[in-house]
């Protein structure tokens, strides 16, 4: 056998070059397709936001398109409408701004994480420009039991979110009956009390965190714009 | 000379054909119900038919590459470090593909999630180049991966559709189940995984015992 | 105290809850491959425990120094070189873990030769399996992604891989006293050998499918209540 110190650079030359070669081709792709995959991420979300600003009426049918920090609706009647998005932070939680190009702020988005039954669940929720009303939710990812805490993601209990008031904490009641004589509540999902009750432990919790800051910022500009109606509907 | 003297054994080119490998790989050799290889997917990814087949595709383009890759260096490899040069190799088209899938097909990104990856850990591959890609020439070579890819994908098939039909009424996110029949929820979560897998494997034992049941009536 | 509860979370849900062979389906080769004794069972578990728990500690250190986004070795000769913005070299980072897992059950293969020759024997050729065997690197991916995203530190990293190791032992060993018992049943041809091991394991993770909603309830109990949370009034009594 030879000696091994001679031998290492014979034995091993295969690996170092093929190591030479392959890190080259990771680099290049990596370089190629990392800003596609971040644009990927951001568009995900992006990509949620008008249908928790505006009204399930106006996007009837549209195609949403994500360009940058514009978002494009083109509803079905062949009008465009543009969005503009403003990224900040609030509280702790992340903020979205959506605001007609150039007007005022039409809609609010914040992100919420919090515990649910099996694992955390992040959510997305909607208030409106006068920062009274909800105006939408969208679970972005969860674990919770499927067909029954994974009803969540599912329109039947969305839609208890869209224009509750964000005055005062949500409540979950068992019976439709409830659900529907006040508005404020929502109707918990058979056998998953505990998954419906995480979603509006973490709203209630995300509302009254980012609420008060963002009327004081809403406040403040208001004095020094006289006239300004924001985009409250 | 250090190189000649611990050069491999002349590759076996006189081993089964290409097509032989092809056939093998598809039905008697099929990694999942006769080599019981690669199952941490199998029971992972399984939950409906699309994160199933995208995951087939992502094994099978980093099997097929592999494997091909392995064969062109074959006469290169020494015997003691050829599992490094297999593993180094699937890393970087693991690593590809995933970058890939994150780039183009984002939501199955998202949902296939930390298996990707493992397909650097699946056994099929580093099997599949240890028995065909460092013996034989890379046509056969790029037949056994496909053979073995269309096993792989009969065998990911089957465990996703039972699971997907049963426990989600779907297939392929499109409803096939009238909604009276109950769904079978455990399907799609880990114990029916497990159930499913061991239920497929003893039929297709029952079936290749049928000729021997028959000899021995 | 807050470090105490995560760590006691992360490893109630590494053994248990998302239990690594049960829940994640990782490691199953060997759980089905060397089930069958009590004795061989519990010795791969803590050997896949112990490479584990290596592997882990190197991948975090090679993570958080090398491989994330801004990390300080690669930075600095990113700098040096006069590279604008932070060093990346995250794409790199497959090839990364499994030469240290290669490594690392090198390293723990010399280390039970040395010290424990019988038990090197007994284990054969399944010792150098490991570096096959997805549990080892799929905790180094929990790892990598928790550290990129500046979740966890030093601690958290650890604490994954032994208890990940320690829930894979629990669920082989007591796969394996259940397949000791299976060997003196009457199991039909078909269902022989895999297929039976495979549904003793559906069973298994039918059981540990139990401890969901163990990890929540922790963490409310763990967490101090937050001061400004509004009280959440549910006019509902829980009926899970």
């Amino acid at each position: 056998m030879n000696p091994p110190r001679a031998s290492f650079f014979s034995q091993s030359w295969l690996i170092l070059l093929l190591g030479l070669l392959f890190g080259g081709a990771l680099v290049a792709v990596h370089t190629n397709l990392s800003p596609v995959i971040a644009a990927n991420q951001r568009a995900e979300t992006l990509r949620q936001l008008p249908g928790l600003v505006l009204p399930a009426a106006e996007l009837a049918g549209a195609e949403i398109t994500v360009s940058g920090d514009r978002i494009a609706v083109r509803r079905a009647s062949g009008e465009t409408l543009d969005l503009a998005v403003a990224e900040s932070e609030v509280a702790g939680h992340q903020l979205y701004t959506l605001a007609a190009a150039g007007g005022a702020p039409l809609g609010y988005v914040v992100r919420g994480i919090g515990s649910g039954y099996a694992d955390d669940i992040d959510l997305l929720v909607g208030l409106s420009g006068d920062l009274e009303r909800l105006t939408g939710l969208f679970v972005l990812s969860q674990k919770e039991t499927p067909a029954l805490g994974d009803e969540i993601t599912k329109e039947p209990f969305r839609r208890w979110f869209a224009g509750a008031p964000a005055t005062a904490p949500l409540v979950v009641v068992k019976s439709a009956a409830e659900a529907e004589s006040a508005p404020g509540r929502v109707l918990a999902l058979t056998a998953a009390t505990i998954s419906s009750r995480s979603v509006c432990d973490i709203v209630n919790a995300t509302v009254a965190a980012v609420r008060p800051q963002l009327a004081a910022a809403a406040s403040a500009a208001a004095p020094a714009e006289e006239g300004e109606t924001d985009g409250g509907r | 000379m250090a190189v000649a003297e611990l050069e491999l054994p002349a590759a076996v080119d006189d081993g089964p054909t290409a097509a032989e490998r092809f056939i093998a790989g598809i039905v008697p050799e099929n990694p999942t119900f006769r080599q019981l290889l690669g199952m941490c997917p199998t029971l992972a990814v399984t939950a409906a038919m699309k994160p199933a087949l995208t995951m087939v595709a992502a094994t099978a383009f980093v099997l097929i590459s592999a494997n091909v890759m392995v064969s062109l260096i074959r006469h290169l490899l020494k015997p003691h470090l050829r599992i490094l040069v297999f593993t180094l190799t699937i890393a970087t088209f693991v690593t590809i593909a995933d970058r890939l899938l994150a780039a183009y097909l984002y939501p199955m990104s998202v949902a296939l999630g930390p298996y990707v990856p493992l397909i650097i850990v699946n056994c099929i591959i580093i099997a599949r180049c240890e028995v065909c890609g460092s013996k034989q020439g890379p046509f056969t070579a790029f037949a056994d991966a496909v053979g073995n890819s269309l096993g792989f994908l009969i065998g990911l098939g089957s465990v996703a559709t039972v699971r997907e039909i049963l426990g989600m009424g779907t297939w392929f996110g499109l409803p096939v189940l009238p909604a009276v029949v109950p769904r079978w929820v455990i399907m799609v979560m880990p114990p029916g995984a497990f159930i499913a897998l061991a239920l497929l494997l003893a039929l297709v034992n029952w079936y290749q015992a049928r000729p021997k049941r028959r000899a021995e009536v | 105290m807050e470090l105490f509860a995560n760590l006691l979370l992360i490893a109630i849900g590494a053994a248990l809850i998302n239990n690594f062979v049960l829940s994640y389906f990782v490691g199953i080769c060997p759980f089905l491959g060397v089930s069958r004794k009590l004795d061989t069972a519990l010795g791969m578990g803590l050997a896949v425990t112990f490479v584990i728990t290596v592997a882990g500690f190197l991948s975090w250190t090679l993570t958080e120094f090398v491989l994330r986004p801004g990390a300080p070795l690669a930075n600095a000769v990113w700098h040096a070189v006069g590279g604008p913005g932070d060093a990346d070299l995250s794409v790199l980072a497959y090839i990364a873990y499994i030469f240290v897992i290669a490594a690392s059950v090198q390293f723990v293969e010399m280390y039970v030769k040395k010290f424990f020759p019988p038990l090197y024997k007994s284990f054969g050729v399944f010792l150098p399996l490991i570096t096959t065997n997805c549990a080892i690197l799929f905790a180094c991916l929990l790892i990598m992604k928790e550290v990129v995203g500046g979740n966890w530190g030093l601690a958290e990293s650890l604490t994954l891989p032994i208890f990940g190791g320690l829930g894979f032992t629990l669920a082989i060993v007591l796969m394996a006293g259940i397949r000791v018992e299976l060997d003196l049943a009457d199991v039909p041809r078909p269902l022989r050998g895999a297929p039976i091991a495979l549904l003793t394991a559906g069973i298994l993770a039918l059981a540990f499918l139990g401890f969901t909603g163990m990890g929540a309830n922790l963490k409310q109990a763990l967490t101090p209540a937050a001061a400004d949370a509004p009280a959440a009034v549910a006019s509902v009594e829980v009926d899970r």
